[in-house]
């Protein structure tokens, strides 16, 4: 242990003689972890809130299509649903969206009801009357709005409506909590200008979860203008979205990482006159190939593994506390509709291992791999000068 | 001049030492060469440019292997043994001072000298005490910290050598080491090494130049051309 912990401090030693040369590779090789890392915790943290956004959603949304568009559902058609084996409840749920041309965002309006399980109240209550609403948190920061105060919203017939706001929210997911103002169901329907009897779309809570597929075959025969959406559906759309998203962001990126490849590959191979005059003097003073080969391997280790961490570092500063501006244009494409959103910190382990395996490990094996030729040599070659 | 003692340190029976061996530019370097080497004599391998003496002087230090023939350190047969086990060897009982010093010019002077301790179990304090002394007795400590790159020719010539004792070898081997060096740095190197053979060390020279072979330290003469030995002489 002793001689490996000596063997590495001469590579730190040995590392320092250049200094230059190596934070220039170093400043490379963390910006490309950066990089790749950035996209990876970004797209991970949008898929993860959205998965998060779905934990108190129904089972089965139903909505009815016309002529390819998503039109009110009838209130009525939640009866017959409700009288399908297994399941268990039909809500309506009212919602839609609002402009508010002042800080140019799209505010999402939310009837009180099915989906609320997932708000934390911060502060006051939900609203019980007409005149009353509650707002999310990003909503809050951005209008400079608390309990107490009012919000002016522009309906459905272009009229400035007037709140009061009696309670402030959030969420486990910044997606849902950001641009949500909730209000009675009657007001959300009457400010979204549903007509009477109608709801934006009906919330069906299913008993058992291997039965949803089949109610939605059910929902579809009965009801054929009908279009049922399971949770699994949309968390599996999010995901495409999201993933097919990251690849695209990583292909763009490919460029840069195959010059990086190229640029270590390089610098690893093209063992320099100096470099193989100085592993063959230590041969010469007594290392054995094992030795010289074991110097090499820190040196890779030392190099790839600060990149590492220092690439971390920038990406999870990047993301988690800028809130990603170089990528979120153009990964976060709906961006848009909310006023500002902040990923949630979360790293899985998995991905840190993965990114890790894949930057240091090819790194110290192109760093050690053209050694060993140098290393193998005779030392009497030295000795001949 | 030391009195050589009774067993050899070194014993080289019959050994060859053949380069690109089978291809066209094969080369016979070293013929058959068969020769001791005693406790505390200082040898001088002798002969022009190409006639095999380095050949057999890395040979003799473990540095290559014959391609034919035996080598004996003490008691050990060295010629088929593993690369560790001949670096442990080469490690533990031979210091080489090279013809180009072959110093790392961006380490410290310290750190060049330490070279050949970092591969051994020593702890880091009993390396430091080594290095310690090793530059103390080449007079070179107010240099220790300078990079070997930017102190004297006289201040490397030293530095090399606090290399090749650092170790406390039995041997040491010195391959043309007055080659690049004036009259002034020869005389001052031949006293260095006249000293350590005083207090007991072995030491190889391998050269052409009179002022090492017809020093008053030099106790035997072998001179090589074409790969043997064609002469043998003790002053």
């Amino acid at each position: 242990m002793r001689r490996h912990l000596k063997i590495l401090d001469f590579a730190l030693a040995s590392l320092q003689r250049r200094p230059f040369k190596n934070w220039a590779i170093i400043a490379v090789y963390a910006f490309t972890v950066a990089v790749v890392a950035s996209v990876l915790f970004l797209t991970q943290s949008i898929r993860r809130e959205a998965a998060q956004l779905f934990v108190g959603a129904p089972e089965l949304t139903v909505q009815r299509m016309v002529g390819g568009r998503h039109v009110p559902i009838d209130i009525g058609v939640g009866e017959t649903i409700a009288a399908f084996p297994s399941v268990v409840g039909v809500e309506p749920r009212f919602w839609g969206y609002t402009y508010d041309a002042v800080t140019e965002s799209t505010i999402t309006i939310m009837g009180a009801g099915p989906g609320m399980a997932t708000i934390d109240l911060v502060e006051g209550r939900l609203p019980t009357r007409p005149t009353e609403s509650a707002i999310g948190a990003g909503v809050a920061a951005m209008w400079g709005a608390e309990v107490g105060g009012e919000v002016i919203l522009v309906d459905a017939a272009t009229t400035g409506v007037l709140y009061e706001v009696v309670g402030t929210f959030e969420s486990p997911s910044d997606i849902l909590t950001n641009d949500l103002v909730v209000m009675t169901a009657e007001e959300a329907a009457l400010f979204l200008g549903l007509p009477e009897g109608k709801a934006t779309d009906l919330a069906v809570r299913v008993a058992n979860d291997n039965e949803i597929d089949t109610i939605a075959a059910k929902v579809k025969r009965a009801f054929p203008d009908s279009r049922p959406i399971t949770r699994s559906e949309v968390l599996r759309t999010y995901d495409a979205v999201f993933h097919w998203r990251s690849g695209m962001m990583l292909a763009v990126f490919s460029g840069g990482l195959i010059a990086f490849v190229i640029l270590a590959w390089d610098k690893a191979t093209g063992l320099s006159a100096e470099e193989r005059r100085e592993i063959g003097i230590l041969k010469a003073v007594g290392w054995d190939t094992g030795d010289v080969l074991e110097l090499k391997m820190w040196e890779g280790v030392v190099i790839s593994s600060t990149s590492l961490i220092l690439g971390l570092i920038t990406a999870m500063v990047h993301v988690f506390v800028l809130g990603a501006p170089l990528l979120t244009p153009m990964l976060r494409g709906w961006s848009v509709l909310f006023p500002e959103l902040h990923p949630t910190p979360h790293v899985d382990p998995y991905l840190l291992f993965a990114i890790g395996f894949l930057t240091v490990v090819p790194y110290v094996a192109a760093t050690v791999a053209p050694s060993w030729k140098a290393a193998v040599t005779d030392p009497d070659e030295v000795v001949r000068g | 001049m030391t009195a050589a003692a009774e067993s050899p340190l070194v014993r080289v029976e019959d050994v060859t030492k053949i380069y690109h061996l089978g291809a066209p530019d094969e080369v016979r370097a070293v013929r058959g060469i068969s020769m001791t080497v005693s406790r505390g004599e200082v040898l001088v391998i002798e002969g022009p440019s190409g006639s095999g003496k380095t050949s057999l002087l890395t040979i003799i230090g473990c540095m290559s292997r014959p391609t034919s023939g035996q080598v004996l350190v003490g008691d050990r047969r060295v010629s088929r043994l593993s690369e560790t086990a001949l670096t442990s060897i080469r490690r533990e009982t031979f210091g080489f001072i090279f013809q180009h010093l072959h110093l790392i010019p961006d380490l410290t002077v310290k750190d060049n000298v330490m070279l050949p301790l970092f591969p051994t179990r020593m702890t880091v304090p009993e390396m430091e005490d080594r290095v310690d002394r090793a530059i103390r007795s080449m007079r070179i400590d107010h240099r220790r910290s300078a990079r070997a790159g930017r102190i004297s020719g006289g201040e490397q010539q030293r530095t090399a050598i606090a290399r090749a004792l650092v170790n406390e070898p039995t041997i040491v081997i010195a391959d043309e080491p007055t080659a690049h060096l004036d009259s002034e740095l020869s005389a001052e190197l031949l006293d260095i090494l006249a000293e350590l053979n005083r207090a007991g060390t072995t030491i190889i020279f391998a050269t052409h130049d009179p002022r090492v072979i017809e020093h008053p330290i030099v106790s035997r003469r072998l001179v090589v051309r074409d790969g043997i030995i064609v002469e043998k002489t003790s002053p």
